[in-house]
């Protein structure tokens, strides 16, 4: 085909070092420029040596993002996004722009570390100091790789697994999220960077937490994230995203996108604390972070469960989802999102249920302070084949103070008569009786707070991970600084 | 009689900026699937050609509403959308307060020395201003059935201080049926809403309600419909602080039929010390007909009580159970519980012959 | 300890206390008795810093610092201890955990390091069992689907493990079957000392047969009418508060 054998060509070209679009000559060190364009595409699919259909693939994604007008239906005002403004591909960062030590790293994010109780290595690490010091975490994950291969467990970046096993990605990867999903789904098909890619092989339990955390290259994980996990028949994974601290980032954009698929009597667990930088008390910066996560309950009896602790970025519109299709399949999404001075976060999940006796459970808390506004927004659709199903529903949201807003919005739709929906909301404030308890047995009022709003959470931060949900725990407190007199 | 009253504009100049908003906006609601009209036209067509889907109760509900399968849907322009599990697939394709045209007739119900008060809507083309402004209590009963005019017609009452209405409206129409309720309540007044519908055709209901302080507004709906598209929309709207709404909405779908129910109460950062409640549940009995439920909250002031729930489920199979064991069968089983479903939406009537009346009339649609 | 001078309180423009003097000595019990909504617990809620009083005249010192400078939690962290009549239900926070953070909140008041875990589990251990409190109540959220006895229980529980100075046991007698009433004042006795001073807050006098007080108050419509010792419950019993209320 002609227009292949030019994509061909055009690629090998972007692969020599005399590129001729005005890129640097030695790829090595320096970014592309600014701009969102089909040879960007071309280049970062040429940079990470990724086969031709990937690149089609990412092609067509671009072409499609092109034509998709930006979804509208959140409750979050953002700012006109300039596409070409951004840097699509920053290739791994030299020891020069790092910083050399903790000193030259913004106090203000160290004082949270601190806070949170992470060790000083750690630190460094999660700042992106470039220090010699073979970190302990890296060891551990060199061990952990051993272990998991042997059990024939696949856990690498989406690079890699695009080069070691391609039938795996091809088969996946854009069955859950379609590049026409709405604009963000097809803009981070086209210029994804990195990710993890994880496969469980049939009836094997994964033994240990998977976590980007604990992948050697996960520092260099771009702002347009792409994640494929895939449970095979009568496996088990639970899987953490990410960093429980604040990214060090430029960034302002971030467009992923998150992949489960569970097969026959398959379940995966997934957590997130995202605690990206919110912005300042003005609402100056901050990251907007737009996700699309999304799981598909393929098999027959199998199980996705969603929980995330939302505190940072100055705006998130994300809706963690389950198709649940195979028959018996279960959903839940456990979610705590904060907003303070003046976040935006729209977020929710929706649950559409196909197959038969599927069960959905959605446990939802928001809480708003400062001048923020946090809106619940979930889907539960039943399907008129879906018989026997069961969607429970509920949604509390918190505010401390006059200035924030509230928002739920349940979306409800069934059309299955032997099946049932409940859905139950409740909006109020911080109880002052309760602070005054708290603050009469020596506490203070920041602690109190902290205290009654991680007793309002409860819920959903039990079903974290046991060393993660200690760290959510100071963070629910910590996001709530500042929000009482 | 009634004394008529000509007004120019029935306009919408006192309301909040936000209402206006979200009365004008072209598509300001994304909930109502078009793709349910085809749904619901399709099944209709089904519904005509065959007996076998009928339920028991679609014999007696033909007295109320009759010749229902000669009636056709609107010819609305069906865009297609394609559905791809995002939350702004489809839009509504009308706002009924965008569409009243602006003549209106003024009704006075001070001026009836009688307590109960009986209109029939059906044939007034005319869009109906009612004031209210004595503390005495009356009940209004607006009646609407096999009107000819199928203009969307708006209701406007104007409760004054410390005023008490009752409204309570049929609609057993076998037209389509679009109207649009405003209440504007000033201080200290009461307003109750009761509405009760069985409409198979496509039957669409706005209520906007903004209260002042420390007021009282009361909704309860009922909509029973066999095929056919039912939407209820309500948009209540606390502006002052200390006033309460409850809402509660419940339909019985059957047949084919689709209700969509979306309600948003809204407080401002003003009306602090709000209590509101709204509650939409939907019995859905078999798996052609759909039940859409939207319930919102969206607040701006923190010292507050809202809460709203919904529920969509069919009748509960242990409770039949239980009345087979004590030698009732299904049938009857079913029809109690039925009625016991809706006899809630009874309880806001506070006039005691209207509401037997209302008792009667919804044992005549489902007996 | 604590000495409250002509004390005038108003809620909402409506006059509660009415010109209250009242002074507590280190290593006293005063019993406080009075009908209901004379305003004994509008007396122990200002003395704990609650929001929503205004104060319209009089003077409260508490150890030689003036009380009403003090924040509700530096109150707590000076030792001053309320025993809530009715104790909040705090949904989602495990009792022990709350235990340890308000030991904490004191101990760093103080410039103390925080409590050694193990040393934490000992203590807790101890005075539960001897309150007859269940380690499984401990794992539950705060008061939550408490009974009414339990909750005051763990009212006298975290009194005795924040060893307060000055104590205020508003009512706890009430709700109390005869077992927990033994129980809950033992506790109350093992902790007096010469240097901690009581108010105990009841309608009865059965309570003040299991604690001894040196002083009993009477309050009517804000202030206190009748003082005495001992023998003035044993007064009020058999004349009840109207006639008492007269005499005075
Ligand atoms: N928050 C409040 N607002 C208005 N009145 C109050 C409030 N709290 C207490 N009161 C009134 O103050 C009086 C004293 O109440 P309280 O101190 O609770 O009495 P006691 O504890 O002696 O029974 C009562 O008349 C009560 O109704
Ligand atoms: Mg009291």
């Amino acid at each position: 085909m002609a227009a292949t054998e030019q994509t061909i060509k055009q690629v090998n070209k972007l692969g020599n070092s005399d590129y001729k679009y005005g890129f640097s000559t030695d790829v090595d060190d320096i970014k592309p420029p600014k701009g969102l364009n089909e040879d960007i595409v071309k280049y970062i699919s040429a940079q990470k040596n990724e086969p031709e259909w990937m690149l089609d693939w990412r092609l067509k994604a671009f072409s499609v993002f092109n034509k998709m007008p930006k979804p509208d239906w959140a409750k979050l005002d953002i700012p006109d996004i300039d596409f070409q403004d951004y840097y699509y591909y920053s290739s791994p960062k030299s020891l020069k722009d790092k910083p050399k030590s903790l000193d030259e790293i913004d106090p203000e994010i160290l004082k949270t570390y601190e806070k949170l109780g992470i060790p000083i290595k750690e630190q460094e690490k999660l700042a992106g100091v470039a220090v010699d010091v073979v970190f302990d975490s890296v060891s551990v994950a060199t061990t952990y790789k051993k272990q998991l291969s042997e059990l024939g467990i696949i856990f690498c970046s989406i690079s890699e697994a695009t080069k070691n096993h391609p039938e795996l990605v091809k088969k996946y990867l854009g069955s859950v999220i379609p590049i026409a999903d709405h604009s963000f789904a097809a803009l981070n098909s086209a210029v994804f960077t990195d990710g993890s890619f994880v496969y469980i092989p049939e009836g094997v339990r994964c033994p240990v937490e998977l976590s980007t955390y604990f992948r050697i290259n996960a520092m260099n994980t771009g702002q347009f994230e792409r994640t494929l996990i895939i449970a095979d028949k009568n496996s088990y994974v639970s899987y953490l995203e990410g960093c429980t601290a604040p990214m060090r980032d430029e960034s302002q954009l971030h467009a992923a996108n998150v992949e489960l698929v569970t097969l026959e009597n398959a379940e995966i667990k997934y957590s997130t604390v995202q605690n990206w930088y919110p912005g300042d008390s003005e609402g100056k910066g901050g990251i907007y972070n737009f996700v699309t996560k999304r799981g598909a309950c393929r098999g027959n009896n199998s199980k996705i469960s969603w929980t995330q602790v939302e505190t940072g970025s100055a705006i998130t519109w994300k809706y963690p989802s389950c198709i649940l299709q195979g028959d018996n399949s279960k959903g839940e999404f456990y979610s705590v999102a904060i907003t303070n001075n003046r976040q935006q976060a729209d977020t929710g999940t929706k649950m559409i249920h196909i197959g038969k006796n599927t069960s959905s459970k959605i446990i939802s808390k928001g809480i708003s302070a400062g001048k923020a506004n946090n809106t619940y927004r979930g889907l539960v659709n039943i399907q008129s084949k879906a018989s026997n199903s069961r969607n429970f529903t509920q949604c509390d949201s918190l505010l401390i103070g006059n200035e924030c807003g509230a928002h739920t919005v349940p979306y409800i739709e069934s059309s299955n008569s032997d099946s049932m929906v409940e859905h139950e909301a409740t909006t109020s404030k911080i109880n002052e009786e309760q602070l005054f308890y708290c603050m009469q047995r020596g506490l203070n009022s920041e602690d109190a707070v902290g205290l009654i709003v991680n007793g309002f959470c409860k819920e959903v931060l039990q079903h974290l991970p046991m060393e993660f949900a200690v760290e959510a725990q100071k963070l629910v407190a910590i996001s709530l600084e500042g929000s009482v007199g | 009689m009634i004394k008529d009253n000509i007004l120019n504009d029935t306009s919408m100049e006192n309301l909040s900026i936000h209402a206006k908003e979200i009365l004008l906006e072209k598509n300001p609601f994304k909930n109502f699937k078009i793709e349910n009209y085809r749904y619901a036209q399709l099944h209709k067509n089904i519904e005509s050609q065959s007996d076998t889907v009928k339920s028991p109760l679609h014999k007696d509900l033909t007295k109320l509403t009759t010749d229902i399968s000669h009636n056709t849907f609107a010819n609305i322009d069906l865009k297609p959308t394609i559905d791809k599990w995002g939350f702004s697939n489809s839009d509504s394709f009308f706002r009924v307060s965008s569409l009243v045209h602006r003549t209106s007739i003024s009704i006075n119900l001070d001026n009836f020395k009688e307590t109960s008060l009986f209109l029939n809507i059906s044939n007034i083309s005319k869009n109906i201003t009612i004031q209210k402004k004595d503390p005495q209590l009356k009940t209004l009963v607006l009646l609407n059935y096999n009107c000819d005019d199928e203009t969307p017609k708006s209701l406007i009452f104007n409760v004054a201080e410390n005023a008490n209405l009752e409204v309570v409206h049929y609609d057993v129409s076998n037209k389509k049926s679009f109207l649009y309720f405003e209440v504007k309540q000033s201080n200290y007044s009461n307003f109750n809403f009761a509405s009760f519908q069985s409409n198979n055709t496509h039957i669409r209901n706005e209520f906007f309600s903004s209260l002042a302080e420390k007021c009282n507004f009361e909704l309860s709906g009922l909509n029973f419909n066999n095929f056919g598209v039912n939407d209820n929309y309500s948009f209540i709207q606390h502006v002052k602080p200390s006033s309460s709404s409850r809402e509660v909405f419940k339909s019985i779908v059957n047949n084919g039929a689709i209700t969509n129910f979306q309600g948003k109460i809204y407080v401002d950062s003003i009306a602090q010390k709000t209590d509101g409640y709204q509650m939409s549940r939907s019995l859905l009995l078999d798996n052609i007909s759909k039940a859409n439920n939207k319930p919102e909250l969206e607040i701006y002031a923190d010292d507050v009580k809202c809460s709203h729930g919904s529920t969509v489920s069919k009748i509960d199979q242990e409770q039949i159970f239980y009345f087979n064991s004590r030698g009732i069968s299904k049938e009857v089983a079913n029809l109690l519980l039925q009625k016991a479903f809706i006899i809630e939406t009874l309880d806001i009537i506070q006039t005691k012959d209207i509401k037997d009346f209302s008792i009667k009339l919804l044992d005549n649609l489902l007996t | 300890m604590l000495n409250i001078k002509d004390l005038h309180v108003s809620i909402e423009g409506k006059k509660i206390l009415n010109g209250l003097n009242l002074s507590i000595n280190k290593g006293e019990v005063h019993a406080l008795m009075g009908p209901n909504g004379s305003g004994k617990s509008t007396l122990s809620y200002f003395l704990s810093g609650k929001d929503g009083y205004e104060m319209e005249r009089g003077s409260i010192d508490y150890n030689g610092k003036n009380l009403l400078d003090l924040e509700v939690d530096e109150r707590a962290n000076e030792g001053l201890f309320l025993a809530f009549q009715y104790p909040m239900e705090i949904p989602g926070v495990q009792t022990s955990f709350f235990l340890k953070t308000a030991i904490n909140s004191k101990r760093k008041h103080h410039g103390l390091p925080e409590i050694d875990a193990l040393e934490f589990a000992k203590l807790i251990k101890s005075q539960a069992q001897e309150l007859d409190i269940s380690p499984d109540m401990l794992r539950r959220d705060l008061n939550v689907n408490y009974s009414g006895g339990e909750k005051k229980k763990q009212e006298i529980l975290q009194m005795s493990l924040l060893n307060p100075a000055m104590s205020i046991l508003d009512e706890t007698d009430s709700g109390l079957d005869i077992d927990a009433l033994r129980i809950v004042s033992e506790g109350v006795n093992k902790l007096r000392n010469k240097d901690n001073s009581f108010l105990v807050i009841t309608h009865y006098q059965r309570l003040l047969n299991y604690i001894k007080p040196d002083y009993v108050h009477i309050i009517a419509d804000g202030k206190i009418v009748k003082s005495g010792d001992f023998s003035l419950a044993l007064e009020l019993e058999e004349k009840g508060y109207e006639e008492i209320s007269k005499t005075a």
